[in-house]
């Protein structure tokens, strides 16, 4: 009777086994955060929107957080929706004096990235002014941040 | 003999009421005379008579005052019920004219966010007016973006969160 029983255990770790040896494996999961700084320069940046997505990858965005500068600290605007999705637009503004000026990070982006493909990224700076209203070009890059 | 009867049967139904010459006599004595009332007497009269003719006015007056205190009351829970539309009009200053306005006259339709008239509506509309609203103190009714009453950084939120939607944007 306890032969019995020992086979019948063996043959069910066995048959679980197997039957885990025949499903896909999962796609890998990670999350990271990506940088973004813009440069205005000379000029006191005051005014900041830009739009983010990816070009290849599977990725989605799981939460946006401030830049460096205390005019930037605060999370930005961008629309809840973005989340969950891998497109989003971010933008900010302070009305005081105290601005960032040259390259500055105004915001991280935390990713879940999906896949062994690393994902391109691009982003598009669509309006920059100084703490005076006036439109000043801006350039925005990115840069791999840090991680959750 | 048949008068005589009825002489009699009349006496019998109507007594003689008429008093006796000693009882009219004794009347006269006692009531003859009008009797006099002191000057403070009638003065204390008709100060009560006066006295209560006031109390009669004032109490028209209280009900009268009670009268309208309820149709004001009626008149306010209306003007409160009928919404913010009214309170807006009473808090903010005269409409706006083209020599008293800093931003252009087609941006002061309700619900126009594109605050520069660039054609888009992105975060330097909602800065302009943040800007507008903290350097001027102007407060505009049209600025009113999310319908509080008031304006201030929440319009230029509600503009900057129209500028971040989904729905626009460059990419794709």
């Amino acid at each position: 009777m306890r032969i019995f029983s020992t086979i019948v255990v063996l043959a069910s770790v066995l048959a679980s086994v197997a039957a885990g040896a025949q499903e896909p494996a999962a796609p890998a999961v990670r999350f990271e955060a990506v940088d973004v700084y813009i440069d205005s320069a000379e000029r006191p940046l005051a005014a900041y929107q830009f739009e983010f997505a990816a070009e290849t990858g599977e990725i989605k965005i799981v939460g946006v957080e401030g830049g460096e500068h205390e005019a930037f600290k605060h999370p930005p605007y961008y629309d809840p929706a973005a989340l969950s999705n891998d497109r989003i637009i971010i933008a900010a503004f302070n009305t005081g004096q105290n601005l960032p000026s040259g390259r500055t990070r105004v915001a991280r982006i935390h990713l879940q990235v999906t896949g062994a493909v690393g994902p391109e990224y691009v982003i598009i700076v669509s309006a920059a002014a100084t703490s005076d209203g006036e439109k000043i070009p801006a350039r925005g890059t990115i840069a791999q941040g840090e991680g959750e | 003999m048949k008068r005589m009867n009825e002489n009699e049967n009349n006496s019998e139904m109507e007594p003689d009421l008429r008093p006796s010459k000693q009882f009219a006599a004794d009347l006269a004595g006692l009531f003859g005379k009008t009797p006099s009332v002191p000057t403070e007497m009638d003065d204390a009269v008709m100060a009560m008579a006066r006295r209560r003719l006031a109390r009669r006015r004032f109490g028209r007056i209280a009900r009268w005052a009670s009268a309208a205190a309820a149709a004001a009351a009626v008149i306010m829970v209306t003007w409160v019920a009928l919404g913010p539309s009214w309170g807006v009009r009473a808090r903010y200053s005269t409409a706006p004219t083209l020599d008293t306005c800093e931003v252009p006259p087609e941006t002061l339709l309700p619900g126009h966010k594109d605050i520069d008239s660039n054609g888009r509506v992105d975060i330097l509309d909602a800065f302009a007016l943040a800007r507008t609203i903290e350097t001027t103190g102007k407060q505009r009714r049209e600025w009113d973006f999310n319908g509080d009453g008031v304006v201030d950084r929440q319009d230029a939120d509600v503009i900057a969160m129209a500028a971040v939607s989904l729905k626009g944007g460059a990419i794709r």
